[in-house]
């Protein structure tokens, strides 16, 4: 984010409430997908106002916090066609710990139309 | 426009190079990413004796000499691609598995410029990564010290 503010770039923080594939539909659909997805921006809205507040009044020159129900490679993937850059954790609520790299993350990199940066979990970055 | 913009240490790039199209769009990638930006661009072509094991000693002065005129090569393909776009840029040999030497060059970035940014960045599907996303972006998920660029 900070990267972004340098950069006076416009940030989408993008969250994917994941649907479930179904046998013979393509997505199957919950009643409570619609809760859930506004309970997922609302978290995403909490960290993203967090990490704002940690630049001490730098900001990106905007902010976007979207919550989407869909499936995460597609819904990024989407996401990216119009971006100059993804940005993605290496291991996020999707891996095994065993994975090399997140399921995400590996197909994302696979169909990004853009850049693809991967920071690992818990790395400080200064950037 | 906003008036507050945080300090911004230095940015420095490496990118792994072996001339091919991919490495190409990494390279045009990490220009991208440093406009603007203080920093530079390192060129990392690595050379790597898989089987060094397994040669005589004739054959791997033999492949050291043909490295050394790859290295020539590539290095001048990437002045020639970067000429009048970023002149902030060197040029780096390494030899030994491309992880282990991109890691290394990162992490030797990294202690000696406390405070500032390193980013690695990789073609999608260099040479060195037949599959699409090979083992070596994998690698470097796994063991980069720094966040990963890596470039469709």
């Amino acid at each position: 984010m900070k990267e972004a503010a340098i950069r006076h770039a416009p940030l989408t923080v993008l969250t994917v409430h994941e649907a479930i594939r179904g046998y013979y539909t393509k997505m199957v659909v919950y009643p409570d997908d619609q809760v859930r997805t506004e309970e997922a921006q609302k978290a995403a809205q909490a960290e993203t106002d967090e990490v704002l507040a940690g630049l001490n009044g730098a900001h990106p020159e905007s902010v976007t916090v979207k919550a989407v129900h869909g499936f995460p490679v597609e819904e990024l993937v989407n996401a990216g066609r119009d971006a100059d850059m993804i940005v993605l954790g290496s291991r996020g609520a999707g891996g095994f710990s065993r994975l090399l790299m997140g399921s995400t993350a590996s197909q994302v990199v696979q169909h990004a139309h853009c850049p693809v940066l991967i920071v690992r979990h818990a790395e400080h970055v200064t950037a | 426009m906003p008036t507050d913009t945080p300090s911004a240490g230095n940015l420095y790039l490496v990118v792994g190079y072996d001339g091919s199209p991919p490495a190409t769009r990494a390279l045009d990638a990490a220009v991208a990413l440093l406009a603007g930006r203080t920093g530079s661009i390192e060129v990392v072509y690595v050379a790597h004796l898989t089987t060094a094991e397994m040669m005589s000693a004739g054959a791997i002065a033999e492949m050291e000499v043909s490295f050394e005129d790859i290295e020539r090569e590539l290095r001048a393909q990437a002045a020639e691609q970067l000429r009048g776009h970023e002149d902030r840029w060197e040029f780096r040999h390494g030899q030994g598995p491309i992880t282990e030497v991109l890691v290394k060059t990162a992490e030797e970035l990294r202690d000696s410029h406390p405070g500032d940014s390193v980013v690695i960045v990789v073609g999608s599907s260099s040479q060195a990564m037949h599959r699409i996303v090979g083992s070596v972006a994998v690698s470097l998920a796994r063991h980069a010290p720094v966040p990963l660029m890596i470039v469709p």
